[in-house]
């Protein structure tokens, strides 16, 4: 897959990861991976990312006597998600266009 | 390696970027190694998943804007004793204009190669300038008389504009190689400013 829309995929995809409830690293790779690969590098980049666009919002809570990081979306982000779901409607568009059987009656 | 030699190793090759940041990532990874020994996973398995200290600080140090970096770099890591700073002070009209020399030396060299290839560019449009003038003063010779002469002149102007074609493309290559090559230097300054380069491993 081109990296570029992979990029944009991977960015798209965590926020959907905590679209319902927030979650925390793990949980969103966890939950990612039937869809799309994702080290923990590479989930870290993006996290910060999302949240210097202010698409999400992170607070520590406390878990077994340590401090676990949940992410939660912002308005930010659920615009984001929203724009995704309306430029794909497009992009499936022309897919079926491409890929339709042949017309019968040319 | 346990999670403490890896977090101690990220630390270290994560020297060059602001103390904050540093924090952060730790703080990072830490949860995410607990996370996955809670899953089931032997502390040593949990590491191992993470993948190689040096490509993880590459990648964040890449991901780090400039001026954060340059920001590390020039704040000194321990207090300045007070001979240290006089030193720095009396010598500043010594290494503040070679520093100034040196980074427009720098500048100028960058600028020289974009006007080198702006010249390209020029070469290839007084080809296609001349070119075409050439070939419009055939028809200046035929009213005149001397459509001879026009026909030679013609032919030349159809050579001028021709050799304008690949001139061009020439220009537009090696535009495209120059904003290459600048994006990977700008790269390499990067992780020279965060210090050792991470090797894999």
């Amino acid at each position: 897959m081109d990296t570029q829309i992979k990029r944009g995929l991977l960015e798209v995809c965590v926020l959907a990861a905590i679209k319902n409830e927030d979650s925390y690293g793990y949980k969103i790779i966890k939950d990612i991976k039937p869809y799309i690969e994702m080290s923990e590098s590479t989930l870290y980049p993006i996290l910060r990312r999302l949240e210097s666009a202010e698409m999400l919002t992170v607070k520590s809570v406390e878990h077994n006597g340590r401090l676990r990081k949940y992410y939660h979306i912002t308005q930010n982000g659920l615009d984001r998600l929203k724009a995704f779901a309306d430029e794909w409607q497009e992009i499936m568009d022309i897919y079926n266009f491409v890929t339709r059987e042949n017309d019968n009656n040319d | 390696m346990t999670k403490q030699e890896f977090l101690n190793a990220l630390s270290e090759r994560l020297q060059g970027i602001p103390k904050e940041d540093r924090e952060k990532s730790l703080e990072y990874y830490s949860e995410m190694i607990d996370d996955r020994t809670e899953d089931g996973l032997t502390e040593e398995q949990a590491v191992k998943a993470m993948g190689s200290v040096g490509e993880i600080a590459d990648r964040i140090i890449n991901d780090m804007p400039v001026e954060k970096l340059l920001k590390t770099k020039v704040t000194p890591k321990r207090k300045l004793s007070a001979w240290e700073i006089v030193l720095i002070a009396v010598g500043f009209p010594v290494w503040f204009p070679i520093g100034i020399s040196l980074i427009a030396v720098a500048f100028s060299l960058y600028l020289v190669l974009w006007v080198l290839i702006f010249c390209i560019y020029v070469v290839a449009l007084s080809f296609a300038v001349s070119g075409l003038a050439t070939v419009i003063s055939l028809f200046v010779s035929i009213f005149g008389g001397h459509a001879l002469w026009g026909l030679f002149l013609f032919g030349c102007g159809m050579v001028l504009l021709g050799l304008s074609i690949p001139v061009f493309i020439g220009a537009l290559r090696v535009t495209f190689g120059c904003i290459h090559i600048t994006g990977k230097c700008f790269k390499n300054v990067k992780s020279s400013l965060a210090g050792r380069r991470g090797t894999a491993k």
